[in-house]
């Protein structure tokens, strides 16, 4: 049943290939569906004004030959891969530049505000996991429930407004400017107590179940203090289940927190597609969906293989806990 | 002699319900005590308490729980000393062994937290049965085998060296001759001076162990003695009926081997499991009208595999299958099912929860389409009355006893008037009491409705009580095919005498002679 | 085998029962409290045009921007329209079309999961796989790229939410139909001849209903939040409707100054899904408990 780590890897890029590709047909798909002609939609914005109908239908035809879109689909297909692969991905409608210099320009913002709000909700959830799980049903517990069950309810927005407010009137917090460290805790810690709940739940559900355990109980018999029957027997397979769901959150964070960074006006690329869908910014959008299928189909196999080297029984279980 | 282990006054109680009530006991160095009783009886309560492991509303009470040895005297009432007890003074070998082990551990590192240093890991590991230890030493506990994982767990149980070992049920997860392996193991150790207390429901267990029995029923102490005394003379109801139950004290089947058509023909079946290779290769098996043919092995030897074939549920690789009658390939599952029905393992889990006793005796009925309506809910209260269950037929499987769930299961699969039954492991889910009604109970319902059954099991003394014939299947064919009145005498292959060996006439014999 | 199956069900059940038994959460309890507070939603949406102080569309009923003070005790928007009573007003349609669309996730998601549970091998896994990647996608995301590409509109946002939401029950159906299908009594009911629908009927749909509905209640919570969220946005409902995430959409450019305009259909959002979320949770607790009680 084990296969050599070669073998795995191989398998497991060959599977992360075969999900992109069907995710980029997919993409194409909903790219080539959109209502009205490409075309079109750049004449109308370059304004059009001026031309007669032959001038306008000869310039569309030239368009239409420039872009490929006299081509078979498939063929279509395989050149918008090619450009989108190499990152062409042409010119803002609104601001005229490169939409690749542009998207690179807030990659980070949105990276780094991703990676500080999962590091808030990771320590909030395993701390709350471990409290409440010690007694379950204890009143740290019921406590903890209770909190993370009203906390589930608040809409993003919401505790992102509320909690601007109150650092703007407690603190002087002031949302204008760039991403800097001064600016970062608040969203960051908007973001984490958003994702916590979630992950501490399942975390909270998969430690008393794997507590309850035979092997759990073997442990102690054995010796084992209740700090090491944790540590070095319960821990590990109970991480598993909550893995898949961090790793879900974590894919939904890097992608842009969407809300988050409109309230906080944080310079990132999920505010960037936003406004860009608003301008109807259609290059813009291609690409924020294209970077957003690759990150979210790559996260997500990387957690697979995390989750592989945490628990390799297979992943027969987390299903089960969903 | 002191004992190394007292125990006096132990109660447990669950929020005022009592598991056990003022039990006392004693185990010298190098005597074995089997505490033996039904389930529901308490006896897996006393291994907890005396380890400190009785869960949350568990409420414990003893007047003494002390451990006596070289090592000094340790009060078990103290939780820090208990606790540098377990493991070290204390070891316990868990029911089942695939469970007891932290999946994601390696065998070695397991070994090691229980005491062994690193020297120690691997004789340890072949003292207790491995022929190579080195290779087993560093795999990850959910890879093992049930046998494997068996004697694992007998390895941590004894790593630390400990004054005492307790079994809790060691053996009813483990087929005959792993039983008689792991009985030679607790031998070994109380040669040695370990004074070991082992937990059975087991009667056959307990005559092959024993130096004293200990009978518990309802959490109190019925009966207690010399094994020979408990044993050959008991004295308690509660003994006698464990003693009386037994399998191999039922009486044996006679009757003359059927000689009819075949009903049930199997030509080289076989069947191979990704990553498992072959469990089935190349099996030929016939069962003739009206005759009761049993199916033996060790767990692991396809038996489970070979039914789950002959029911559609698995596709087998190669071979020729007819089944009362039907060739499946071509005329289909359903019309095998019409004549070949089945009678399950876990009768309570077989039924479906939310229905009815006589609905689900109609069921079949349903399936086939045979009859109406009315037609259908009459046969299923005729069935239901002959099973004495006619007061039942509106009760669903949770207002049942585990043994009326049973006679709904075979009513059930009777409903459509079978030529062939197929019973899978039919008693190996109950206590002696009720193997001994199964027993009965099937032996009645063959003989009269004269159907043809095949019985699969590895509990060769059911089988011996049920069977008119007995295969035995191992390496993924039937190595030996015996009449049951000559299997003794005439059995060649080695596998059946391994399963002989462990399945002796009486059990008892040797520890009441 | 079968042996050392009940032999470990037996003692594992007792001791998680035991555990549960302290760990048993007030199920019961969460599940009243979330109904009645749905209950009350829903009624106070009904009847929103008898108990509303003002007309929802009439302008200059008050001052502008007036904070909540008075009159208008959830103050006005920026055309002087009373927040409380487009608040009341605007749950109707928010309601309507979040049950709409929930009731569409779920059957498709329920048939899709059946489909790929009764499925062979091959075909379960090709499911399983393709379910799974939906349910990968942050659902914001996939909303996002079709309101990106069909313009900004509630039909687009929910059209978006159409084409992932489903997942996540496809994917819950398809486990629970594969583990009831698995249990003995399935198997057995298999070897006498039951038909697939049969057992759908007898052994898959009792197990079914209660997990989906505890999926159904806390997916529809945040199914609003998410419409609300992507409104806020302004990808969503438009102005002037009077519905909830057509105000926010409204209310996003004064947040930071009139914070009682996100605060009115904020709340409103907020306690729909509470009321929601209990009930999810308070019926996953009784589920829980029902299951330990089904086998003695």
């Amino acid at each position: 049943m084990l296969r050599p780590a070669a073998v795995v890897g191989a398998r497991a890029l060959a599977g992360t290939l075969a999900v992109l590709l069907v995710a980029s047909v997919l993409v194409f798909g909903l790219v080539r569906s959109a209502p009205g002609d490409p075309v079109d939609v750049q004449l109308g914005e370059a304004g059009g004004v001026g031309l007669s109908r032959s001038d306008i239908d000869r310039i569309r035809t030239e368009r239409r030959v420039e872009l490929g879109l006299d081509r078979p689909l498939p063929e279509q297909y395989v050149r918008w891969l090619g450009r989108m692969v190499t990152g062409d991905w042409g010119t803002s409608y609104v601001s005229g530049r490169s939409v690749r210099a542009e998207v690179l320009d807030r990659v980070p913002a949105s990276l780094v505000l991703a990676v500080s709000g999962f590091a808030v909700a990771v320590v909030l959830a395993v701390g709350l996991a471990l409290l409440a799980s010690r007694r379950p049903g204890g009143p740290t517990d019921q406590v903890v429930r209770l909190a993370t069950l009203a906390t589930v309810a608040v809409p993003s927005f919401l505790l992102g407004t509320l909690a601007l407010q109150v650092a703007t009137a407690a603190t002087g917090y002031r949302i204008a400017g760039p991403a800097t460290a001064g600016r970062i805790w608040l969203p960051a810690l908007v973001l984490g107590v958003a994702v916590t709940p979630t992950l501490s739940r399942v975390l909270r559900a998969s430690l008393i179940a794997e507590r309850g355990r035979l092997y759990a109980v073997a442990a102690q018999a054995r010796g084992a203090s209740a700090g090491r029957t944790l540590l070095r027997h319960v821990l590990r397979p109970a991480l598993a289940p909550a893995l898949t769901l961090g790793g879900l959150a974590f894919a939904s964070l890097v992608t842009g927190s969407v809300i988050t960074e409109a309230v906080f006006s944080w310079p990132g690329v999920g505010r960037y597609a936003v406004d860009a869908i608003s301008a109807q910014d259609y290059p813009v959008v291609q690409a924020y969906v294209v970077l957003a299928t690759a990150l979210v189909v790559l996260v997500n196999r990387g957690v697979d293989l995390v989750q592989r080297l945490v628990d390799p029984r297979g992943d027969a279980r987390a299903e089960a806990v969903a | 002699m002191t004992p190394a282990l007292t125990v006096r006054g132990l109660t447990v109680d669950y929020r005022g319900a009592a598991v056990l009530d003022d039990v006392d006991l004693d185990v010298a160095a190098g005597e074995v005590l089997v505490v033996l009783g039904g389930s529901g009886s308490g006896k897996s309560t006393v291994l907890r308490a005396v380890l400190g492991l009785v869960p949350a509303p568990g409420r414990v009470r003893a007047a003494r729980l002390a451990l006596a040895g070289g090592r000094g005297p340790i009060d078990l009432a103290d939780p820090r000393a208990r606790r540098r007890a377990r493991g070290d003074r204390i070891g316990l070998v868990f029911q089942d062994p695939v469970l007891a082990l932290t999946p994601l551990r390696r065998v070695g590192s397991l070994v090691r937290e229980a005491g062994a240093d690193r020297s120690g890991v691997e004789p340890l590991l072949a003292a207790s049965g491995f022929g190579r230890p080195a290779a087993v030493v560093d795999r990850r506990a959910f890879t093992l085998s049930g046998g494997m994982a068996q004697r694992v767990g007998f390895v941590l149980a004894v790593a630390g060296g400990p004054d005492v070992l307790l079994a809790d049920e060691p053996t009813t997860a483990l087929d005959g001759p792993a039983r008689v392996e792991l009985v030679d193991r607790l031998r070994e150790r109380a040669a040695a001076g370990t004074a070991v207390v082992l937990v059975t429901h087991d009667v056959g267990v307990a005559a092959a162990l024993a130096d004293r029995v200990l009978v518990l029923d309802g959490g109190r102490v019925v009966e207690s003695g010399p094994t020979a005394r408990v044993l050959g003379a008991p004295a308690h109801p509660t003994t006698r009926a464990l003693v009386r139950d037994v399998p191999w004290a039922l009486p044996p089947r006679r009757r003359a081997p059927a000689k009819g058509p075949a009903v049930v023909r199997v030509r080289g079946l076989t069947k191979a499991h990704p990553g498992a290779g072959a469990v089935l290769d190349g099996l030929d098996l016939d069962v003739a009208e009206g005759e009761v043919v049993g199916v033996a092995g060790r767990s692991g030897d396809g038996k489970t595999t070979l039914l789950r074939c002959l029911l559609g549920l698995e596709r087998p690789d190669a071979g020729e299958l007819r089944l009362g009658g039907v060739d499946p390939a071509a005329e289909g599952w359903a019309a095998v099912r019409r004549v070949v029905q089945l009678v399950p393992q876990d009768p309570r889990g077989s039924l479906n929860p939310w229905r009815t006793a006589a609905q689900q005796v109609a069921d079949p009925l349903d399936f086939h389409r045979i009859g109406d309506r009315a037609a259908r809910r009459v046969r299923a209260m005729e069935l239901l009355d002959a099973f004495g269950l006619g007061g039942l037929a509106g009760r669903r499987p949770t207002e049942l006893s585990t043994g009326q769930c049973q006679r709904v299961a075979i009513a059930r699969a009777l409903a459509v008037r079978p030529r062939v039954l197929l019973a899978d492991e039919p008693a190996s889910a109950l206590d002696v009491t009720r193997q001994a009604e199964l027993i009965e109970l099937l032996t009645a319902v063959v003989a009269e409705h004269g159907t043809s059954a095949l019985v699969v099991s590895h509990d060769l003394h059911v089988l011996e009580r049920l069977c008119d014939r007995v295969a035995v299947l191992a390496e993924g064919r039937i190595v030996e095919d015996l009449p049951v009145g000559r299997l003794r005498a005439d059995a060649a292959h080695e596998r059946t005498r391994a399963l002989l060996a462990a399945h002796p006439t009486d059990p008892l014999a040797a520890a009441t002679a | 085998m079968r042996l050392l199956d009940s032999a470990r069900a037996g003692a594992g059940t007792r001791l998680r029962e035991r555990l549960r038994d302290r760990a048993r959460p007030p199920g019961r309890a969460l599940v009243v409290a979330g109904s009645v507070l749905l209950a009350l939603v829903v009624l106070v949406v009904l009847v929103a045009p008898w108990i509303a102080p003002f007309d929802p569309a009439a302008q200059r009923v008050g001052p502008r921007l007036a904070p909540p003070e008075g009159e208008h005790w959830s103050g006005t928007d920026r055309f002087g329209r009373d927040t409380a009573s487009r608040v009341l007003h605007g749950g109707r349609q928010t309601l309507l079309v979040t049950a709409a669309t929930m009731a569409a996730v779920v059957a498709v998601g329920v048939v899709v999961g059946t489909v790929i549970g009764l499925a062979g091998p091959r075909g379960d896994d090709l499911g399983r796989r393709v379910v799974d990647t939906v349910v990968a996608f942050p659902a914001v995301i996939v909303i996002l790229a079709f309101v990106g590409l069909r313009g900004p509109s509630l039909p687009a946002v929910l059209g978006g939410a159409l084409l992932v939401w489903w997942a996540p029950f496809a994917r819950l159906t398809r486990a629970l139909v594969r583990a009831a299908l698995a249990e003995p009594s399935a198997v057995t009911a298999r070897a006498l001849g039951a038909s697939r629908l049969h057992l759908l009927r007898t052994e898959v749909r009792p197990r079914l209903v209660g997990p989906v509905g505890v999926l159904v209640a806390v997916e529809t919570g945040q199914l609003i939040a998410t419409v609300a969220g992507l409104s806020f946005l302004g990808m969503g409902a438009q102005p002037p409707d009077p519905e909830w995430g057509a105000m926010l959409a409204d209310a996003r450019g004064a947040a930071l100054s009139s914070p009682h305009l996100v605060l009115g259909p904020g709340l409103a959002v907020l306690v729909t899904v509470l009321a929601l979320t209990c009930v999810g949770e308070g019926l996953r607790d009784l589920l829980d408990r029902s299951t330990q009680v089904v086998r003695p």
